[in-house]
């Protein structure tokens, strides 16, 4: 009897339970489909103005940049032609409709105040307990006979300022699960249909810009190019006859050197020149002085300018962008006594380079001409004469 | 769970303990990030930086100034570290140019944000450091003496800028600014100075020898009633160190086998006596000559630089200059008499100037 008792009580315990399990299939099974009848969205797709996460904000309200602030464009076909008074737009992680909701993390539609799109006139968000919530839009308008195609667009109110949807805060694939229902209040359903879409992490494209000082100085002229090519040769100079270098009192010789510079610096950029005049031991050319003067035959004279006509065919003197510093802007012209070139020489340049040349932005390509001038006296003492003259570019960040 | 996991894994890796492994460590990453610096990209960038070195040639030991901005004023500074490199990225390593030495850099001046004193140097780096204090003078100016530069071809290289709170350039920085610039070679201008010697004779001459013609001078016909006299000019100069010597060589005036005899001695003008000589010097007796004359330091020698006093020795040094010497114009005055006596005919004589200069 005791054994029957418990059999039975086991036996009631097991009916109840696969009774209760009964039930929650058959529940389960009508929650699961709950609108078989009604009909598919069809061509619905959900358009998002940026796919960045709803964290990031970079750019504009409703720039491709800013997730934060959103727009959302849904586009779909009424699978039914026939009244339609309101529709619901929710927000999930899984897009079946029936199942269990759960809201994109992050997700906020609560702050949309405007309804745009082609469609949107005549419709409004829900207010109260149907107004715009972090993860479901409900819009209504007066019911009536609706069908084709359907195109609603939400944040876009304020230009994305203060109306804007925020994007889920985390990558992957979100749905929105749309419902048109015959009603105004979101009760008889029509259609249904999902769209998906995702936010992705945008790609950040970093690339370094590095301070740029291509400098060079020569004494043979080559071409630019396309690259700014810079000079490679020794530098050296030779000042005087063509045939034996030397120095007259009865002419006056001149000879040039190059310096090309190109430059990023765009608070612009300075050129100097540091050197001592021609010496031969402790014998020396008179430096021609700090103001600009003019080639005096027969009197001791060693200066340099900037010489704007030796073009060298597009190769050399090219100032696009610097500027020739006073007194050093003359060079050009004639050397002969009292000619028409200017020079200066400064032998303090030596401790204190002295500028020669200014830019005031950043500089392509420019070539600069430097003629020096050689004039001795017959009482200049013989021997050979030489110095070095530096050339420094200081651009400024 | 927990229990079995602690039983399934060795004490040390119990999560309890090994949380407290991770605290730990992130407690000893956190104490190690303080005691070196930490590039911060997001820093502000100084502004108006700028590197002049004062003799790009490659090797030479040389001064570096640098000037910038500070961008935050408002973030006490305490250290700056200046690191020159190939590069002027300080999210990358500092990759030194070759031969460059700061090693023995000294702070020399600085302007607008001072107090700093040098704390470190090294190869590639330099770092100053002070009592932390907002950096509100703008612009600020470092300048280093006795930094070597780098050697080798010309190139650009990279001084990393950085600025720091604590005193040793540790930590974050604050900000950063990358400036550049460029060894280069020198441009070596030589030339030629030949010894000079400028000598030229003439009847009449300018400033200089481009305008020297004629040589013959014509004393007309003589009279021993009164002296007969002529000029020739020469010009000299020379950049010889032990200056020049001008001797005259010739003859007296003959004619055949007759001659004026030459004045051996200056001696004046005697008309109706036989007299052949010359001077260097402006005469009253005759009216003829002029005195040396240009910039030049030569003289003539003591026999031919007296006024009114005439003679002739052929080989004789006739003026000098014992330095190098500009332009100098000397005019010689020829006088001859000739008594009643004189044998008539052409009288005639070659006089040749020879100028030496000693170098």
């Amino acid at each position: 009897m005791t054994a029957f008792r418990q059999f039975f009580k086991r036996t009631s315990l097991f009916v109840v339970a696969l009774a209760l399990v009964g039930v929650w299939i058959a529940a389960d099974a009508v929650w699961l489909t709950p609108h078989a009848s009604a009909a598919q969205l069809t061509s619905r797709k959900l358009t998002l103005s940026s796919s960045a996460l709803g964290s990031v904000a970079t750019g504009a309200a409703l720039a491709g940049t800013n997730g934060a602030k959103t727009k959302h464009t849904v586009d779909f076909t009424l699978g039914t032609t026939g009244t339609v008074g309101s529709i619901e737009f929710l927000y999930c992680t899984t897009p079946l409709p029936g199942t269990t909701c759960t809201a994109p993390t992050g997700m906020d539609a609560s702050t949309v105040t405007s309804i745009g799109g082609t469609s949107a006139t005549g419709w409004s968000y829900g207010t109260s307990g149907n107004a715009p919530t972090a993860s479901r839009l409900r819009i209504t308008h007066t019911a009536a006979s609706m069908s084709g195609a359907q195109d609603f667009t939400f944040g876009t109110g304020s230009g994305g300022a203060t109306d804007y949807i925020k994007n889920p805060t985390t990558t992957g694939t979100f749905f929105i699960r749309i419902t048109t229902y015959s009603d105004t209040a979101w009760t008889t359903t029509v259609d249904q249909g999902t769209v998906a879409n995702s936010t992705a992490t945008q790609i950040a494209i970093t690339a370094k810009v590095q301070e740029v000082l291509n400098f060079s100085v020569g004494s043979t002229v080559t071409a630019p190019g396309s690259s700014c090519t810079a000079f490679t040769d020794s530098g050296a100079v030779t000042l005087g006859d063509p045939t034996d270098g030397t120095l007259s009192f009865s002419q006056a010789y001149d000879a040039h050197s190059y310096f090309r510079v190109s430059t990023n610096a765009n608070n612009g950029t300075i050129v100097y020149y540091s050197g001592d005049t021609l010496k031969s031991g402790t014998n020396s050319i008179s430096a021609i002085g700090t103001s600009a003067a003019a080639s005096a035959v027969g009197t001791s004279q060693f200066g340099l300018g900037l010489d704007s006509s030796d073009t060298q065919a597009g190769s050399g003197y090219s100032f696009t962008s610097l500027t020739p510093t006073s007194p050093y802007g003359a060079g050009n012209g004639t050397i002969t006594n009292a000619g028409t070139a200017q020079f200066a020489f400064s032998t303090a340049s030596v401790t204190a380079p002295v500028q020669i040349a200014s830019a005031a932005g950043t500089i392509v390509c420019d070539t600069g001409s430097v003629r020096y001038l050689g004039n001795i006296s017959t009482t200049t003492p013989p021997g050979i004469y030489t110095t070095t003259i530096s050339y420094l570019a200081v651009p400024t960040y | 769970m927990k229990a079995y996991i602690s039983r399934l894994l060795p004490r040390t890796f119990a999560p309890k303990r090994a949380g407290s492994i991770m605290l730990i460590a992130l407690l000893l990453f956190l104490g190690s990030a303080q005691m070196i610096a930490i590039p911060k990209t997001n820093a502000l960038q100084m502004q108006n930086r700028s590197l002049r070195i004062e003799d790009p040639t490659a090797g030479v030991t040389t001064r570096y100034t640098f000037t910038f901005s500070y961008a935050d004023t408002a973030t006490p500074i305490g250290s700056l570290l200046f690191q020159i490199c190939t590069d002027p990225f300080i999210e990358l390593p500092c990759n030194a140019p070759t031969g460059i030495d700061a090693s023995g850099a000294t702070l020399t001046q600085q302007a607008g944000e001072t107090g700093f004193t040098v704390l470190a140097r090294q190869t590639n780096s330099i770092t100053l450091s002070r009592a932390p204090t907002p950096p509100v003078a703008n612009p600020s100016q470092y300048i280093f003496d006795n930094v070597v530069n780098p050697t080798g071809a010309p190139r650009s290289f990279y001084v990393r800028i950085t600025t720091y709170t604590s005193l040793d350039a540790s930590g974050t920085n604050v900000d950063y600014g990358g400036v550049v610039n460029a060894t280069t070679q020198g441009i070596a201008v030589s030339t030629k100075v030949p010894p000079i010697l400028k000598f030229c004779v003439g009847l009449v001459l300018g400033d200089d020898c481009t305008t020297a013609d004629d040589s013959v001078v014509d004393l007309g016909n003589l009279s021993s009633s009164h002296v007969s006299s002529g000029s020739s000019q020469l010009i000299a100069a020379t950049n010889a160190q032990f200056g020049l010597a001008v001797a005259m060589y010739g003859t007296t005036m003959t004619s055949g086998t007759n001659v004026i005899p030459a004045l051996g001695a200056p001696t004046v003008s005697a008309p109706g006596n036989a007299q052949f000589g010359l001077n260097l010097r402006a005469n009253s007796d005759p009216v003829m000559g002029q005195d040396p004359g240009g910039p030049g330091v030569i003289i003539p020698t003591s026999n031919y630089n007296a006024p009114n006093r005439y003679m002739f020795q052929t080989g004789d040094t006739i003026a000098t200059s014992p330095v190098a010497t500009d332009s100098r114009k000397l005019t010689s005055t020829y006088i001859v008499n000739v008594p009643p006596t004189q044998s008539p005919g052409v009288y005639t004589a070659t006089l040749t100037y020879i100028c030496t200069a000693t170098f």
